[in-house]
């Protein structure tokens, strides 16, 4: 099952969040959410789980609570956790919505699978609050493809990380994407989404501005109307570039 | 250490304490009289009186006491993800007594004997939803430890206004006991009262377990993993007032004991929240029983109240806690 | 030089006649004012008609007085030197330790008061009796009342079925609040037969007793308080389930036992009551072997 959203629509406080948002995810395909700070990408998400009040429909949430942890994935902006939990802990938690279902030699399968996809093993044991940034948010994404949920949503995994962790992360959600997984990824990083999406949806004052491949959604008048900037977007052989290059308003 | 080790570990020395509490009084008999009288003495025997209608109920109030204490404790920690909370910092404890001694005074509670323990219940309750809004509204610990203390502040002069009051000459001295906590004297009748609510506590805390281990991510994250955060806030509220209230109501408010008790097993269960539930529980028992025994020797025939003995453990604690949370908020 | 001297002394002499004289010969009060308690009792026995104006607001309260409802035929007081002053009387009667500010000012403002101290055996009750007599000049009533106390008293004495029996008793009130031997409470024991287990833990004055101490001590009976309103754990202990066990019979100190006056009869009688039931039970018991 992937997400279908029809005519999704946030308020808060009497503003519209999002605006009669319309989207389906295909399975295999890793779609990457792009968007200026306040577009909404959060929110599309957390009301796509049903986590947010909203009108319209979402598939994901009209799910019971258990029945959708299973079927998809979520991993929220938030990095702190609260406690010095092993790394396999932390791991494990992503294997809650199956207890009862899956078998103990299961859950342990899936733990060590997350692991090792995320180069953790080494760390299985040490306490999660000894670990650096890039290795806490690994542990994170580890929590995420522990669960093996066939569609997966993270918001802005990879701020903060060093390039490496960012390529990392987002090479592991790719390969999910291949093995049938429907993905979704917001980002602010707008060339790392362009060299590993195979589709980009360009959120804008909650609507949705654009939805395709990375070259036809970055196009030049995108980026001049939502970002407000010029860029230079090109294939080479190592794959698609992108790079801002200046603003087109010089007010700020 | 494994966990298995820990639980049973706990659990022994729980039961040991619990020996040693048994044999300890002015009576002075020796410990295979103790033993012998508790077990197969005659209904009218003098020891088997002392043994079974003042000592009883003194190590069971202890173990009670000790294991609401610790559970709650841990379960406030683990849903708050602050390890600065407690019952009686937080004002719950207080909140709980003020309830009780408007029953008592208003002289409900001898007309209904459980008015008494639905009142502190009550007045927990109270304070747990004023925590819960205050939590909500603001992450920092410095804002629930104010609120936890003007909340005790407030509870704590209402109860020595009610008691003041009094037609009752023995009421206004009595607030020591309800701010200091003692287990002098508990009776059976008044364990009979507490004790369902107290275990229907630990039930619902014990049923949190899993959740609050998943809150750990925060709240978003546990939610995506398909934890009902409504029903588990229902559940922390319910439990830690039912447990807290109940165990109030009979030997009055023992602070720190649910701050301590966590902080020092949280290593030991690798900061499992889950896991800490059970281990504070025992270690509550633990700590409650030994500073029973600690106030019964060092004041033999006084009622030296429990609260003076864990404030002297638990504040350098809490004061080292406070430090620390400084220093990584900052 | 010595015609001077001798008649020097003869004035002096003449002068401390007439000052030890003079008491005597002065009428008794007319306004009399009781502060206390006890005194209000012993005045409102033998006070003349009129002649007690006052009695502090504790006569009344039942708990505490066993003369409550005659009280409400006087006025009351809350020993404040200044409504005392101004009801104008010419002697304040107040126990040794009430209100000493009160007494002293009101010493200041020129008003007699006497202080009857407490009466902790019946010696000192007597004493007292007659003392109030005296102040009040009605020294005959006060020997009548003594005289039909006595009476009452031997007759309950007579009505002792075993008088070389002397059951164990334990006050045990609030707190665990064990009255010693030097009081009220323990010589009402044993003018009822009965012996008070203070004298054997040798406790001279009351203190507190641990209730495992209580229950080890086997007292026959276990003598509680009456309860104030509202609710303290100082009583409540004294419903502990320890304290029922601990004795075979119970009995509770009323307002009969608060003051030493004739009133203590009631008291007695209620003690001898719990120990014939005591001496009923042994002998059952005895015989049953």
């Amino acid at each position: 099952m992937t997400l279908t959203l029809d005519k999704l629509s946030v308020d808060r406080g009497g503003r519209s969040i999002l605006s009669e948002v319309s989207l389906s995810l295909r399975r295999g395909e890793l779609t990457c959410l792009v968007g200026p700070n306040g577009a909404g990408k959060t929110s599309l998400m957390r009301a796509a789980l049903g986590l947010l009040p909203f009108s319209g429909t979402s598939n994901l949430a009209g799910l019971a609570e258990a029945e959708r942890s299973r079927m998809a994935g979520w991993l929220p902006q938030e990095r702190e956790i609260a406690w010095p939990v092993s790394v396999r802990f932390a791991v494990r938690l992503g294997r809650l919505p199956w207890r009862g279902i899956s078998s103990p030699a299961e859950q342990e399968q899936a733990v060590v699978a997350a692991l090792q996809a995320l180069e953790l093993e080494g760390l299985a044991d040490r306490q999660v609050t000894d670990l650096s940034g890039g290795e806490r948010a690994r542990v994170l994404v580890a929590r995420l493809l522990a669960g093996s949920a066939q569609c997966l949503l993270a918001d802005e995994p990879t701020a903060g990380l060093d390039p490496a962790h960012q390529l990392g992360l987002m090479e592991q959600f790719q390969a999910r994407a291949r093995n049938g997984a429907a993905v979704l990824v917001s980002l602010h990083e707008l060339g790392l989404a362009a060299r590993h999406a195979d589709r980009m949806i360009l959120l804008h004052n909650g609507r949705i501005h654009a939805d395709g491949p990375p070259a036809s959604v970055l196009s030049p008048q995108n980026l001049a109307d939502v970002f407000g900037i010029t860029a230079w977007f090109g294939e080479t052989e190592k794959g698609p570039v992108f790079q801002p290059l200046a603003r087109l308003d010089k007010t700020l | 250490m494994s966990y298995r080790l820990l639980i049973t570990l706990l659990a022994f020395l729980a039961i040991g304490l619990a020996l040693i509490t048994l044999l300890i009084g002015p009576a002075g008999i020796s410990p295979a009289t103790s033993i012998a009288s508790l077990l197969i003495g005659d209904r009218t025997d003098i020891f088997a009186i002392v043994m079974r209608e003042i000592r009883l109920p003194r190590m069971l109030g202890g173990l009670v006491v000790g294991i609401s204490l610790g559970v709650a404790g841990a379960a406030m920690q683990g849903y708050l993800r602050n390890p600065l909370a407690e019952p009686g910092l937080l004002g719950v404890s207080g909140s709980a007594a003020l309830g009780a001694v408007l029953v008592l005074q208003s002289g409900l509670a001898g007309m209904f004997g459980l008015a008494l323990p639905m009142a502190a219940i009550g007045g927990a309750l109270l304070a747990a939803i004023v925590m819960l809004l205050v939590s909500g509204r603001s992450r920092s610990s410095l804002a629930l430890i104010l609120a936890g203390v003007a909340l005790s502040a407030l509870a704590g002069a209402v109860t020595s206004l009610v008691l003041n009051l009094s037609p009752n000459p023995f009421a206004a001295s009595e607030i020591m006991f309800w701010m200091m906590g003692s287990l002098a004297n508990i009776s059976f009748d008044q364990l009979g009262l507490a004790l369902p609510f107290m275990v229907a506590g630990w039930l619902l805390l014990f049923a949190a377990r899993r959740s609050l281990d998943a809150l750990s991510l925060g709240e978003d994250a546990a939610a995506g993993l398909g934890v009902n955060l409504r029903q588990l806030r229902l559940l922390v509220i319910l439990g830690c007032a039912a447990s807290i209230g109940a165990v109030t109501a009979i030997a009055g408010v023992v602070g720190f004991a649910g701050l301590v008790v966590p902080h020092l097993l949280r290593r030991l269960v690798g900061g499992e929240p889950g896991r800490l539930l059970l281990a504070s529980a025992l270690g509550g028992a633990c700590l409650i029983l030994a500073t029973d025994i600690a106030v019964r020797l060092v004041a033999p025939d006084r009622d030296l109240k429990l609260g003076v003995v864990m404030a002297m453990i638990g504040a350098p604690l809490f004061l080292h806690l406070v430090w620390q949370t400084g220093r990584q908020e900052a | 030089m010595r015609g001077k001297w001798w008649r020097a002394m003869r004035a002096i002499a003449l002068l401390a006649f007439m000052m030890l004289a003079a008491p005597a010969q002065a009428g008794a009060p007319l306004r009399v004012v009781s502060m206390n308690l006890c005194t209000d009792q012993l005045a409102m026995l033998l006070a003349g008609p009129d002649q007690l104006i006052s009695v502090s607001f504790l006569a009344r309260d039942p708990l505490v007085s066993s003369m409550a409802e005659e009280a409400a035929g006087w006025p009351v007081n809350y020993g404040q030197a200044e409504e005392i002053y101004l009801l104008q009387p010419d002697l304040v009667i107040t126990g040794f330790w009430s209100a000493p500010l009160t007494q002293r000012l009101l010493n200041r403002l020129g008003i007699r008061v006497e202080r009857l101290p407490i009466a902790r055996n019946l010696e000192e009750m007597r004493s007292n009796i007659r003392q109030m007599g005296a102040w009040l000049g009605r020294p005959d009533e006060a020997a009548a009342l003594l005289a039909r106390f006595e009476a009452d008293l031997e007759l309950l004495r007579a009505e002792d079925p075993e008088p070389l029996q002397r059951p164990r008793a334990a006050i045990y009130a609030a707190n665990g609040y064990m009255s010693g031997m030097n009081s009220l409470s323990d010589s009402l024991i044993r003018l009822a037969g009965l012996n008070n287990i203070a004298a054997e833990l040798g406790l001279q004055h009351s203190q507190v007793l641990d209730l495992e101490r209580l229950v080890l001590a086997r007292p026959d009976l276990v003598i509680t308080d009456q309860k104030y309103a509202g609710w303290s754990r100082a009583e409540a202990l004294m419903e502990h389930r320890a304290v029922q066990l601990a004795g075979q019979e119970s009995a509770v100190r009323d307002q009969y036992w608060t003051c030493g006056t004739p009133h203590i009869i009631q008291a007695v009688a209620e003690l001898a009551a719990a120990k014939r039931r005591l001496v009923t039970a042994r002998q059952l018991a005895q015989a049953g072997k």
